[in-house]
This record gives structure tokens, sequence and C-alpha cells, in this order.
């Protein structure tokens, strides 16, 4: 894993140098579009249907349409003034409850650890308390030129954090088409359903899941790419490499250079050294 | 332990003399499993799913080996390669590229086997554990030395087009973590850090990014121009270098010594941007032979 971002982790007077990691990663097998005839990667191309012509990115500018048909343009400049620079440090603006946080604001996960050896005092310190408080961290951040509010709570012998939602972004749930009737609860059915939600308690284990698809689109992709040859085509480069190093060696045994060329293949690999590799 | 680099290549009875492999240094820890190393001490096992079995095809209870890891391709190594492998982070690429590109385990050196350190012993007695230990596999080869002739070693060792050679002391201990002078690596091509002066337009493939780089070195109130290399980036570093680039662009070339026009579009830009060239040699009208393009040098 490679740090993404480094850094400093404040609260109050305290400042500890730490990393980020992500903590998840998206398993996408991204497919490209070819030109069937000659199997090469299309282009995309920016076309103006008034103009009638394909357009460079030097004509074109960034615009918001505020009603149909409406645009404001908004120069790159301008953007750029509005992007926050980083002053590299998480700073902890207070400490809530750890249930406090409902898991419908947590955006992105990652993953702090300690940057150097002194600092895991106070990064163990800081851990420990959250744990034994059950408390977590809401903070302030800037990555990638915009801020972030972030929640931070101890994760095994770690800190984890989630970057959390405006609260402007989370839909109203009064929005939805849905007003509670008051059904009436009968016991019996109280009852019963509760025996069945206790039948069917047991603990989370996130492994037994997969991804189907992703795993059959993963293995229709492994069988095309082959593999199976590899080991053979491995077993040529480096007979072809022993063959190299030989060479060099006779030649200064002999005085006469009798160097193999690039790409000449001495050695093959006979059917007989296949078949027993396989047995 | 790192080797100090010598200029010239030298003959001498207190060396041995070997190939310098151009891929990633690399501690192996074999034991039950296989756990790889690189120089910074980073875990790169699971970039190389394909030596997961290198425990097993060394004849040791547990061993600590030294080497590089390279990939081959037509009977040499291509460091592009191998640095396409060190960079992908995602598990489905890391495992199709393995099978593509797949690293062998070039090894050099022991330090530790069965509870033994073996760092005090004598180069050659390390070299001598090594190759017992090692079985046959296509996963793993034990580098050849030979004794005493490093400057004709070296001539061989240009004309097969490998990186260069290393000279090591007969009975030098192994030293971790440090620079020594017991190890001294001798490079076939010289290096340069040259500025961008600009580039030129590419084609076909080339058309989004660029095709070859203009460079030049830096003399009192001019430049001197070395020539253009058009090798040795990927598209994504070629990204980087336009994105970079593209902000510097100019009107007119600075005053650029022992340049010649030639028929293709130039793009100017102010040479802010420095890049490491490696290259053959410099040609009498101080440009540089088959430059090949290795980095950006303002990041490092």
């Amino acid at each position: 894993m490679r740090a993404i971002w480094k850094g400093h982790l404040r609260f109050s007077l305290v400042t500890i140098p730490i990393h980020v990691y992500k903590a998840t990663r998206v398993k996408g097998l991204p497919l490209h579009l070819l030109h069937r005839p000659c199997m090469s990667r299309i282009k995309y191309q920016y076309y103006c249907p008034v103009c009638e012509r394909p357009v460079s990115n030097d004509e074109l500018v960034k615009a918001y349409e505020y009603s149909k048909g409406k645009y404001v343009t908004i120069e790159d400049e301008e953007l750029e003034k509005l992007k926050i620079s980083s002053n590299k440090v998480i700073n902890i603006l207070y400490f809530t409850g750890k249930t406090e946080v409902s898991p419908i604001y947590f955006r992105d996960a990652y993953y702090l650890i300690p940057q150097d050896e002194p600092a895991i005092e106070a990064f163990s310190l800081l851990r420990r308390l959250l744990e034994e408080k059950e408390k977590v961290a809401i903070a302030k951040f800037t990555m990638h030129q915009r801020e972030h509010i972030v929640c931070i709570e101890p994760l095994q012998n770690i800190l984890s954090m989630r970057t959390l939602y405006y609260a402007d972004e989370i839909q109203d749930t009064a929005d939805l088409p849905y007003s509670d009737t008051r059904a009436r609860l009968e016991a019996r059915e109280m009852e019963l359903a509760s025996i069945l939600i206790e039948h069917m308690t047991r603990p989370f284990d996130p492994k037994e899941f997969e991804n189907g698809y992703h795993k059959a689109l993963s293995e229709l992709i492994e069988a095309k790419i082959g593999g199976k040859e590899v080991a053979v085509e491995r077993e040529i480069e480096k007979r072809k490499v022993l063959n190299l190093m030989d060479a060099l060696k006779r030649s200064i045994e002999t005085e006469k250079v009798l160097l193999p060329k690039k790409g000449v293949v001495e050695a093959k690999v006979t059917k007989e050294k296949r078949r027993r590799r396989k047995a | 332990m790192l080797a100090q680099t010598a200029p010239y290549p030298f003959d001498s009875e207190e060396h041995i003399f070997e190939i310098k492999w151009d891929g990633t240094r690399c501690l192996a820890f074999l034991s039950k499993k296989t756990r790889l190393q690189n120089r910074r001490l980073m875990n790169i096992t699971y970039h190389y799913p394909e030596l997961d079995g290198l425990y097993k095809v060394v004849d040791a209870k547990e061993a600590i080996l030294d080497g590089e890891l390279v990939v081959f391709s037509d009977g040499r190594p291509n460091f592009n390669l191998l640095q396409r492998r060190d960079h992908e982070g995602s598990p489905q690429k890391i495992k199709q590229l393995s099978k593509i590109y797949p690293a062998t385990f070039v090894a050099f050196d022991i330090v530790y086997l069965n509870g033994m350190i073996l760092t005090e012993r004598p180069l050659l007695e390390r070299k001598k554990i090594l190759k017992d230990i090692v079985k046959d596999s296509p996963l793993i080869l034990v580098t050849d030395f030979i004794k005493k002739d490093g400057k004709r070693y070296f001539s061989l060792i240009k004309e097969a087009g490998l990186e260069g050679i290393m000279a090591k002391e007969i009975n030098s201990p192994y030293l971790f973590g440090k620079r020594s002078k017991y190890w001294l690596k001798i490079k076939t091509k010289g290096t340069m850090v040259c500025y961008v002066c600009g580039y030129t337009i590419g084609k076909g493939e080339r058309e989004r990014t660029f095709g070859a780089l203009l460079l030049a070195t830096k003399e009192d109130n001019v430049y001197l121009y070395r020539g253009r290399v058009g090798t040795g980036f990927t598209y994504e570093r070629q990204i980087e270098l336009l994105s970079l680039l593209k902000s510097l662009v100019c009107k007119r070339p600075p005053p650029l010594k022992n340049f010649e026009p030639f028929p293709l579009r130039v793009v100017w830009v102010r040479p802010k941007v420095r890049v490491l060239v490696e290259f053959r040699e410099i040609t009498e009208k101080d440009h540089l032979r088959a430059p090949s393009f290795k980095g950006i040098v303002n990041e490092v």
C-alpha cells in the first residue's frame, strides 16, 4: 500500500505526524472500445453541431446551465481561485459519541497510521482514549484542493477516517412518498417475528460474499489472455540468459567473441521437457 | 548493501566481476513462504505473485537471498517492463501482468541460512553456498561471475547491450544498509541531466502527446543543444511531461548553441523542466548518441 497523503493530525496543542492510506479499492475491470475492423482504440472527438465541425480543446470554455439553454461561462482561472491550498493538517474540531454519526454520512474510508517512531506514542494515546471513552473525532482537512469533514475512530491498532457528506447533500426522509400509517402491530406477530430474527442472527462475515459478475468477467479475461504457456516462455527466456552468461564466460576464456545476438533462441525447451514439468 | 560508482572498468586479482542486472533490487526472505523486500524496505511480495513459490526452489528451511528482480525479454533484462510491474497497484492487473511479463529473481548473494548469519563469511564462500542451495527453476537464476579480467568483461557486456558490470572484492563481508567500496558498479552508458527546451509534435500513437523532447544543457549565458530523446517514456510519463511543458510554451527557443533545424514542427518551451537521460556516448558535435529518457529530475 502507498500513502496518499502525508501531514499532521492536530488535536488542540498536540500534533501527530501521520500518513493517510486508502482503505478501499474499487475492483473495476474497465473495458475499452475498439474499432472492430482494425482493432484500434477509438478516439473521442468534440463536435459542434451548430458550426458543423470538430472543435479543439483551445476553443472550449466551461459553463453552467442555470436554466434550459442558458449558460454562464466560468474561466479556468476563476476556478483556480476557488481552490484551497492545503495546510497539511487534519484539524480535530471536537469529539462526539461513537454512535452519534449516522452511517448515511459516510463517504470514502481511509486508514491513518503514525509517520515515524516518535509519533507512535501520541498516536496510540489518542487511539486508546477514543476506544475507552467510545468517542470519535470530528475533523476538517484539505485534500486535492477541497475541504472535507471527516470522522476519525479507532480501528484495531490504527485509526480509520471517513469523509462525510455535508448536511445539504443528504436527502430529507420527509421528502419520501411514505407516511407512517400507524399500522396496528399484533402482539402475536411481533413475538413470531422476534423469534425469527433471533433465529437468523449470527456474526457478520464480509468474506462470504463475492461479486459474481466481477469474478465471471475476470475469469473470462484470464482465459482469453492465456498464461498456461507462460511457464514455457519464461523457461525459454531463462535459457537465453543462461546462454548469454555462458557465452560471456567462454569469450573471456577463449579471447574470441561468442556472444549470441538479441532475439536468437539458442536453446528451445523441448517437448520432452514440457512434459516433464507437467508431470 | 549498496555499491559505489567506479568511472572505468579495471582488471584485478582481488575482485570478481558480474553482470549488473537492470531491475529492482530485492531481498528474498524464504521460509515456509516468500517475502520480497525492496531497497526502501517495502514489502513488494504482492506485486510478484508468480514468485510466491520461490521458497520451494531453494533448498533451505530459512534463507535470505540478495538479488535483483528482472523481467527478461529477448534474453536481456527489460527495465521498462519491470517498471510497469513495479508500479501496478490493481490486483487484477498484477495477476495479468505476472502472466504476460513474469519476473525472475536473479540471485547474487546470501546473507542468512538455517540459523547461520553469513555476512562475515568472505564473498566467494557465500557465492558457493548460494549456488549449492538454488535448484533449477524458471523462477530463479544465480548470476555468473568471472575473475580478474574486468576490462575485457566490461567490453563484452557493453557489446551485449547490458547495463554494466559489478566489481566485488573476493574476501569482502556483506554490510547491511551500507554503501561500500567493496562493491563497485561500472555502467556502460552515461547519464546526463538536461533541460527540455522544446518538443516535436507526435505522430500515430504519439499524436496525443509528443514525438521527442529537445535537450540542452546550460553553459554560462547560452544553452548547448544535446539532441532529441524519443524513447524510454511510458504513456503516463509522457502525459505528465506534457502537462508540465504546456505551461512553459513560448514563441522562440532560448539562445541555443549547436542547434541545426530539422524538418519537423517544434513547440518551444522555456527551459525549466529537467530530465535525466541515458546515452551511449557524446558525439563530436556534443550531441548525445542513442539517448533514452530515465526520469524527471525536479521531482526527485
